[in-house]
């Protein structure tokens, strides 16, 4: 394996490790003490309880979130310099989760006055609100932007502004496309939370992995995770005999 | 529906050897782009519904519905194929992976098939095979006069087909070569065929990626110089003109010239592998098998589809084609012995070992911010980290102890802009306000931007990071070292080959300095 295979997979292992072990951590929360993480009430709190919250959406971001860096985190290991990026890598993450919790706690408000003020319609209010905004040209068009992987200056405090900079700006174009499915594990109660942030994480990473397609209206279903397991490995040999005619 | 399976494939009947497009002097005295010249006309002929058509053929390489509008191959009035059929064969091409070559390779076949069906059908000969376009070669290096629009002997009826309008602009019948100022064969001396998009050189046949991807970035050794400089050249235009067919992934088949261009690059690839017993195609699985989530499919004579894999496309002699030609116009500039030798090794190395192909690559350095290009060209300083550069230059000293040098490249970073057609050179230490014309030895190489335009598309598919190019500098890095130590920086100089047009935005993220070795 040569060496920046090597790399990359050392960058998704270790994300993807971190990623593991908070969803452990979510799941030991939620077997002990009923569920926490993310879905504090902000409208409540004192201190211990604002802390709380950040602690919990930080524990719900590394779960769903650390995932999806793997690309922009390599890209940042192999064009920056070997002594700088340890430096480089965390000020991309610092800007990035720093976007997410403020975005976190602002949604996390919304969640809260939603269930408090449409208590049975507010899931019914989130899943038709997240289905309109799929369908809409704006979140293709943001989605196409966390594809993007700008160059960095190299050396001193231009480059630590500029990465710092990236990171937040793929944390807001992050958060434009998937600030519905958010809500939606928000919304969802201390009981489906798990289960919902599972499945949204699933779908985040199968959205991921599709290339930035035209922005038009309609639902876009990730295809390459089922087109990949459908297909799984090719058949042995075109030549003996992999032809098809149709005929009517 | 009745679907009905049948063993066929694009595999001849005989073996076939492809010839040299230049024999009897490339025009139509040659047999070869005689027949050729017919069964284009009559896949012109056919309509876009009709998969195995000139327009359909060429749209399996690429195809953007609004660019084939506004040059007039696309009508929406027509009747087009049906949406299965254009999911399943438009828009394939594999670039900026190590399925660059495979791919093409099945394409090629596939397309030769149908030519061939077209040949037989006209009453040619049954083993006509594709000519190749060796440019390389003293006296061949513009396009063959058969394909221009001062041919003579093209029988008819109609206009000559291998002639198009949107070749080099708005001036199709200048001069036609491909310089060699631009082109080379440094790729042949790559001894992997696999590498990464980390800065180095990714391999001799591009970098490892697992999926169907139409299009990324940094292509292949091979890939970048000479097929993208070949494909710019061609189609590159004025300052009035349009860019020419062949300078995007999304028109250059439509270009007749593309299937000689590309056969060339298929016997490159065939003389790369014969002419080092390291020189081999990759063995994992994940390269044999082809992308994970979408095949490679084919039309081919009858409505049959084919499909096929990297695997399918690894020996010659499976497929019954061979090469006039394996050697002219192959070999590359310079060898790594003779580097070793300049650098004062104690025995000269017998065989072509370079740095291993598990090798660190890092960042030497960098410029500090983007460049915006005009015609007059700009200049950057690449700034080097000391630590790193010293790092260079212990290996280069420890040469003459047995030890492996670096290699060096210069990368232009997240090219963007309209510019398809447009070839860039690159100078390193150009005298200041000299004219770059006057210093060829100080030219570090030269990028042709193919498929730069659809790259830079923020909601294209490579998310508008644009084009990104790797050159090999470790020539002139070396030759720093041997007159007296790497300096702290590299000044950068980049002309484009021709003026910009005017208005045309083109701009370079960084400029960037990599170091692979120990």
């Amino acid at each position: 394996m040569a060496a920046g295979s090597q790399d990359l997979a050392q960058v998704r292992g270790t994300l993807v490790t971190i990623a593991a072990a908070a969803w452990l951590l979510i799941g030991v929360d939620t077997v002990s003490m009923g569920g926490s993480a993310g879905h504090g009430d902000a409208a409540a709190g004192g201190p211990l309880e604002l802390v709380s919250l950040a602690a919990g959406l930080l524990l719900m971001l590394a779960a769903m979130m650390l995932p999806l860096l793997a690309a922009p985190v390599y890209h940042l290991w192999s064009r920056s310099l070997a002594r700088r990026r340890g430096r480089v890598i965390t000020l991309f993450v610092v800007g990035y989760f720093a976007g997410w919790l403020a975005a976190g706690g602002l949604l996390t408000a919304v969640a809260g006055t939603l269930r408090h003020a449409v208590p049975g319609p507010a899931l019914a209010v989130v899943v038709a609100s997240m289905l309109v905004w799929h369908t809409t040209p704006a979140r293709t068009r943001c989605l196409n932007r966390t594809h993007s992987h700008p160059a960095q200056p190299a050396f001193g405090l231009a480059g630590d502004v500029a990465v710092l900079r990236f990171g937040l700006t793929h944390a807001l174009w992050c958060i434009a496309t998937c600030w519905a499915l958010m809500l939606l594990t928000l919304v969802a109660g201390p009981r489906a939370e798990p289960v919902v942030m599972a499945a949204v994480a699933f779908w985040l990473v199968a959205e991921r992995l599709e290339r930035p397609a035209p922005p038009r209206w309609g639902l876009q279903i990730p295809t390459t995770v089922a087109r990949q397991v459908l297909r799984g490995r090719p058949p042995a040999s075109a030549l003996r005999g992999r032809t098809r005619r149709t005929a009517s | 529906m009745l679907e009905v399976h049948i063993v066929i494939s694009p595999v001849p009947a005989q073996a076939v050897v492809r010839p040299n497009a230049y024999a009897k002097g490339g025009s139509f005295n040659n047999p070869d782009l005689l027949w050729y010249a017919r069964a284009v006309a009559a896949m012109q002929r056919r309509p876009l519904a009709d998969p195995t058509s000139w327009r359909s053929y060429a749209a399996i390489h690429g195809f953007d519905q609004q660019t084939w509008a506004g040059i007039g191959f696309w009508d929406a009035n027509e009747p087009q194929p049906a949406p299965a059929v254009q999911t399943k064969l438009w828009a394939q091409c594999q670039h900026g992976s190590w399925y660059f070559l495979p791919w093409h390779r099945g394409y090629l076949l596939a397309f030769e098939a149908v030519v061939r069906d077209a040949v037989v059908a006209a009453g040619g000969p049954a083993d006509w095979a594709l000519p190749y376009w060796d440019y390389f070669e003293n006296g061949q290096d513009a396009i063959p006069p058969a394909f221009t629009k001062d041919a003579q002997g093209w029988p008819g009826p109609g206009p000559n087909p291998l002639f198009v309008d949107l070749r080099f602009g708005s001036d199709p019948v200048s001069d036609g070569s491909v310089s060699g100022t631009d082109i080379n064969l440094s790729a042949m001396a790559e001894n992997h065929f696999v590498g990464n998009a980390n800065g180095a050189i990714p391999g001799f046949g591009g970098p490892r990626l697992n999926r169907f991807d139409h299009g990324t970035f940094p292509h292949g050794g091979l890939e970048q110089n000479p097929h993208d400089l070949v494909h710019v050249l061609v189609g590159e235009p004025d300052q009035q003109g349009p860019p020419g067919l062949m300078s995007s992934p999304d028109t250059a088949a439509l270009d007749p010239i593309f299937w000689l261009h590309h056969a060339n690059i298929d016997r490159l690839w065939e003389a790369w592998r014969r002419t080092d017993p390291a020189h081999t195609d990759p063995t994992v699985q994940r390269w044999l098998q082809g992308p994970t989530d979408r095949g490679f499919a084919m039309p081919l004579p009858g409505g049959t589809t084919w499909t096929y894999a990297p695997a399918d496309m690894d020996a010659l002699t499976a497929l019954k084609y061979s090469y006039e030609d394996l050697t002219s116009g192959t070999a590359p500039p310079a060898t790594f012995a003779a580097r070793l030798e300049r650098l004062g090794a104690p025995e000269p190395a017998a065989g072509g070992t370079t740095v291993p192909e598990d090798s660190n690559v890092e960042l030497v350095g960098a410029n500090d911010q983007a460049l915006a290009m005009v015609s007059a060209g700009v200049r950057t300083t690449v700034r080097l980290d000391a630590a790193v550069r010293d790092k260079v230059t212990a290996s280069l000293t420890d040469v003459a102890g047995g030890g492996t040098p670096d290699r060096v490249y210069l990368d232009l970073e997240n090219i963007r802009g309209p510019a398809d057609g447009v070839t860039l050179r690159v100078y390193i230490d150009l005298p200041e306000g000299a004219d770059p014309a006057d210093h060829p030895e100080r030219l570090a190489g030269s990028v042709g931007l193919f498929g730069v335009t659809a790259a830079s598309r923020r909601d294209g598919r490579h998310g508008g990071d644009g084009y990104t190019a790797v050159l090999e500098i470790t020539r002139t890095v070396d030759d720093l070292h041997l007159a007296g130590g790497l300096p702290d920086g590299l000044d950068v100089t980049i002309v484009p080959r021709r003026p910009l047009p005017p208005g045309m935005e083109l701009s370079v993220g960084r400029v960037s300095v990599y170091r692979q070795g120990r």
